[in-house]
């Protein structure tokens, strides 16, 4: 049992991605989710070093953990040759913006003239990492990575940093701080949810990339969701932000092995076997 | 067998594209053998492949095979993705993949509706067909063109500026983008070079008609 869980575990060569998805998402999402609460219940639109510093730390971690994903590792900084051309190079840069634009703010002293408008950029473009993140994926080759999986990682990593700086919050701001986190929770269900229509047509017409853990799709779309809307509502009821925050990581890290676990995606093969099932082939 | 050295064959083909009879092809499995051979490819590495297609009412008997590798389109989505630089059309329409300047990103194996570029995980790069170049460069034909026993593979090559097509290798036909062939897709407007002609002759192709009516009424 030893050796077939470690040749599972090798043959899921995407957990590198898992790992710079879920960082990225949650430190993109932390600095999402103070513009939202700046923009909805009036907190400061400067973070505190505390916040930037996490929020760096996870963007900067998550691109460390991209590199093991690369063949060739040492080749990485060529990702960026076709900026601009490439949306796998844009996600990288927008991400490596925002982490310096982040990690700037943090090292320059109160006062300082560039502390507030890196801060901004640094906000700005972790917003646009996040649906980069989701817009990269969207791609001919794959069947359920377009559509409303392209919002995931911008709902739940926003939720993420929503629930961490909920409690963080004066009283008076929390139940508008409380509204935003159940609406978020209830759209990031809603996309969840149309990822799974999506999935459901594609099973059976497209090939799957992990048909071990597509056959329980069920139970594990059944597990994100509780992991994403019912744990996390019954926390914020219950007031216990701890449940809220450790459910939501669960989330972000389940939601992206589920992206790349029940991915079904187009081929030849795919094609042929809906001819023998006597079925025309979608336009 | 065909020939090793084309004759006619210009020194600088135009716009290539494999052609596959699917009235010829026997799923023998020589192209692939063949391809293997030719470039060497490690173990886990395919650029060919056969896929055999039976049709429902005859359950164990293969109606037809295609042998497919990569289609060199027109418009990549492989190339479209990768953000190295790695991926290049050429002027002949044959879509390289310069293994030094591969990361290994895998994004194209992603991005590829046609399942073509392969991971060579020795290497740690990416590679895929490319229509044996340093052949054609040579006046010879792909080595999968050349191996194959009943002549359904071949390419065809347009001469530039003359607008003119003239198969060299392989016969039969008349050949149609391989869009038109039943089942084959082209999610995302790739537009695949492959071009191939349907099962002609007895019960194949009395089975493929009957489908396709079946399809279209489908569609109605």
């Amino acid at each position: 049992m030893m050796v077939r869980t470690l040749a599972s575990f090798r043959a899921f060569h995407e957990l590198p991605l898992v790992l710079f998805t879920s960082l990225v998402a949650a430190g993109c999402g932390l600095a999402s989710a103070h513009l939202f609460l700046s923009a909805t219940v009036g907190i400061a639109w400067l973070p505190p070093a505390p916040i930037l510093f996490l929020s760096a730390a996870l963007t900067g971690t998550g691109i460390l953990a991209s590199v093991a994903h690369l063949g060739r590792p040492l080749r990485g900084p060529r990702v960026l040759a076709r900026l601009g051309r490439s949306r796998l190079s844009n996600e990288v840069a927008l991400c490596v913006l925002a982490l310096v634009g982040l990690s700037l703010s943090l090292i320059l002293p109160p006062g300082h003239l560039w502390k507030a408008p890196s801060a901004y950029t640094g906000i700005g473009l972790s917003v646009a990492t996040l649906l980069a993140l989701g817009r990269v994926y969207a791609l001919s080759g794959q069947m359920t990575w377009g559509g409303a999986a392209v919002f995931q990682p911008l709902t739940l990593g926003t939720a993420w940093g929503l629930s961490l700086l909920y409690d963080l919050l004066p009283l008076v701001l929390q139940p508008a701080a409380e509204r935003a986190l159940y609406l978020l929770l209830v759209v990031d269900a809603l996309v969840l949810g149309l990822r799974w229509r999506v999935l459901s047509g594609a099973v059976g017409v497209g090939e799957a990339i992990h048909p071990r853990i597509l056959a329980r799709k069920g139970l594990w779309t059944m597990i994100r969701l509780a992991l994403g809307l019912l744990i996390p509502v019954a926390g914020v009821l219950a007031y216990r932000p701890a449940w809220v925050i450790a459910s939501l990581s669960g989330a972000l890290i389940l939601d992206r092995v589920l992206f790349y676990g029940l991915a079904v995606k187009n081929s030849t093969e795919a094609g042929f076997s809906q001819l023998e099932l006597g079925r025309r082939t979608p336009d | 067998m065909t020939a090793e050295r084309v004759p006619g064959l210009p020194p600088r083909p135009r716009k290539v594209s494999f052609t596959l009879d699917l009235a010829r092809c026997v799923g023998c499995g020589a192209c692939v053998l063949a391809c293997r051979m030719e470039n060497r490819l490690q173990a886990g590495v395919s650029w060919r492949r056969v896929v055999s297609v039976n049709l429902p009412r005859f359950a164990k008997w293969p109606t037809f095979h295609l042998s497919v590798a990569c289609h060199h389109c027109d418009d990549p989505p492989c190339l479209k993705g990768c953000p190295s630089g790695a991926l290049r059309r050429g002027p002949d329409g044959i879509v390289l993949l310069e293994s030094k300047a591969c990361l290994g990103c895998r994004y194209c194996e992603m991005a590829c509706p046609f399942g073509a570029p392969s991971f060579d995980a020795r290497a740690g790069v990416m590679t895929k067909c490319h229509f044996c170049h340093h052949r054609l460069a040579e006046g010879r034909a792909p080595s999968c063109v050349a191996a194959c026993p009943t002549q359904a593979l071949g390419f065809l090559f347009a001469e530039m500026g003359t607008g003119q097509d003239a198969q060299l290798e392989g016969v039969g036909g008349p050949f149609r983008p391989a869009t038109e062939t039943l089942g084959f897709q082209d999610p995302g407007s790739a537009s695949p070079a492959l071009k191939t002609a349907p099962p002609a002759g007895g019960l194949r192709s009395s089975l493929y008609e009957a489908l396709r009516d079946s399809l279209e009424g489908q569609a109605e």
